[in-house]
Parts: structure tokens; sequence; C-alpha cells
């Protein structure tokens, strides 16, 4: 059994991170998986609470997925967060995933918040 | 690269040989870079270097024109600048390695590997505790801001040729009261 309406989102996942001798940053190779999720609704404003305060004011949508297959960024093993393309509609974009709830009751799925990724 | 990045880099160089541990790359990052991720913060201790200001003058430019005046003569523009470059430190043991490097700041050896970097630096007030309590926790973080003084030399641009006057004061015996000049413009 499965959530409704899922669809093909891409997912870029990016390996760690890596830092030189002067301490600057490197990205870690990305790859894009297509996974299933619901399609893009907006968040609202309950799940803008969970992000933190300079995340609020950006363009935020929230996904469901069945299983685990999105993470946020994870200081302990110093992975970053997958971000979310969605290739059309009114949120077609970038988004990195900013938090995610698992839901255990009756029907198992993950609720994810991500928002739109600064064009830097 | 900028000189706000070069100044920390070169801060680093010489903060880094001058204490004396084995230095992790992410041991000091700069605070304001992560390559357009996460810029994922390392685990305490560390540290965070970031210029707040910078391309401050210190006195007036001064043009400098080249030696070689015959052939194809230059000028360049020179000047003395200094910058603010805070330095924060998260953890009781990154307090330690400012308290430590302030200690040698004018040392020979310090002095010489400024000297290889271009900067000269001076510690501006004291090592602040910033410590604070989080949410979950007591953040244990120290500050230290240092000036850094540096030279800027322009690009080389061509200079105007001088003309080469050459005057002389001529006396001729045979009409003493006279004393032409003589003017001769060399283009």
């Amino acid at each position: 059994m499965s959530t409704l309406g899922q669809e093909p989102v891409t997912r870029r996942r990016y390996a760690a991170e890596t830092r030189d001798a002067n301490g600057y940053a490197t990205r870690g190779a990305s790859t894009d998986t297509a996974i299933m999720a619901t399609g893009p609704q907006p968040a609202t404003g309950r799940d803008l609470q969970l992000l933190p305060e300079g995340e609020r004011v950006k363009t935020a949508i929230k996904l469901y997925t069945d299983s685990a297959v999105l993470r946020t960024v994870d200081r302990a093993t110093k992975l970053p967060a997958d971000e979310v393309i969605v290739a059309s509609d009114q949120f077609a974009g970038t988004y990195k995933v900013m938090a995610i709830q698992g839901q255990r009751a009756i029907l198992p799925h993950y609720k994810a918040i991500c928002v739109e990724v600064d064009e830097s | 690269m900028t000189i706000d990045r070069d100044l920390y880099v070169a801060f680093r160089t010489v903060f880094a040989a001058t204490v004396s541990r084995t230095w992790a790359n992410d041991d000091f990052i700069p605070a304001n870079d992560s390559d357009g991720g996460d810029g994922i913060k390392p685990d305490p201790p560390y540290l965070t270097g970031l210029t707040v200001n910078s391309d401050i003058s210190v006195g007036i430019d001064e043009r400098q024109p080249s030696a070689d005046i015959s052939g194809n003569p230059t000028e360049i523009q020179v000047g003395q600048r200094t910058s603010l470059l805070s330095v924060n430190a998260f953890g009781f043991q990154a307090a330690d390695w400012l308290a430590e490097f302030n200690s040698k700041i004018q040392l020979p050896a310090v002095e010489a590997r400024m000297t290889t970097q271009g900067i000269t630096v001076r510690r501006l007030g004291g090592l602040r505790n910033l410590s604070t309590r989080l949410d979950t926790g007591i953040e244990h973080r120290y500050q230290q801001d240092y000036e850094i003084d540096y030279r800027v030399v322009s690009d080389t641009e061509t200079q105007v040729e001088l003309l080469h006057v050459q005057q002389n004061l001529e006396h001729d015996p045979a009409t003493p009261d006279a004393w032409p000049y003589q003017v001769t413009v060399d283009l």
C-alpha cells in the first residue's frame, strides 16, 4: 500500500564535503536518482515553523514518500542534505530538504519540508 | 581570489605555522564559505576566520615612476592598507590556540612568516568570551580581532615620456655684454 498521487521526482544526493589545506570546502559529487513522492504541495505555516529562522521566508514545499529516501544534513557524518528537483508546474525549481517527519500510524510515510535553493 | 580571501589565507598560514599542533583542514575554516553546500560545522574545537573589512588606506598612495626614463618609462601606484580579521574559537581548546598565537606574535620567526605572506598582524583588543546558553547546552565561544596591514601595488601603466630640455648660457668674448640663452628641446 502506498501514498496516493505519487510521481517520479529527481533526488540529487551529494557526497560528503571535503576541505582543502586553507579550510575551504569543496562540494562532493552529486548523483541524480528518480524517487517516488507525492507531487509538491505548498508548505503550511506550521510546516514553516520547523525551519530555521532564516529559511522561513523562502519558497517552501512538502513532499510525502513511502520510505526514508530523502535525508537532511547530518553533522555527525558530514553528509549534506538532499536536493529535490521539481521539473515543471508552479513549483519548478531546486529545493533542499530541511526537515523530515516520519509517521508510523496506520499508513507509514515520511513528510519532507524543502526550501528553494538560492542561486549562488 | 578576492582580497578578503587572500587576507584570510595569509593569516591562516601564519597562524597554523605558529601554534604548536598538527592541523586538520577543518580545524580552521573560513566563516563564510561552503562552496554552495551546507557548510557543515566541524566538531569543536575549531576556529573560523572572517575578513570583516579591508582596503582601509593608511596615509596617501604614491605614484612611483620606473627608474628607466629613456626606454619605455612606466608608473605604478603603491599604497599601504589595513584590514580587520575576526577569529572565532569554538571550544576551550581553540581558545588556547588563540592565546598561544597571541603570546608569540612578536617573535622573529613569526614576523618572518608574516613577511613571507606580505602582511603584518597586530592584535586588536583582548580575547572575548562570547560563550552563551543554547537550547540544548552551552556553546563555548571566544573571539579575537586582528588588524592586518598589507601593501597594494597597481598594474603598471606606461608613463608619458618627459621632454629633454637643455638650456645653455653662452658668452661670446666679441660681445661681452651679451649672455644669450641657447635652448634645445630633444623630442
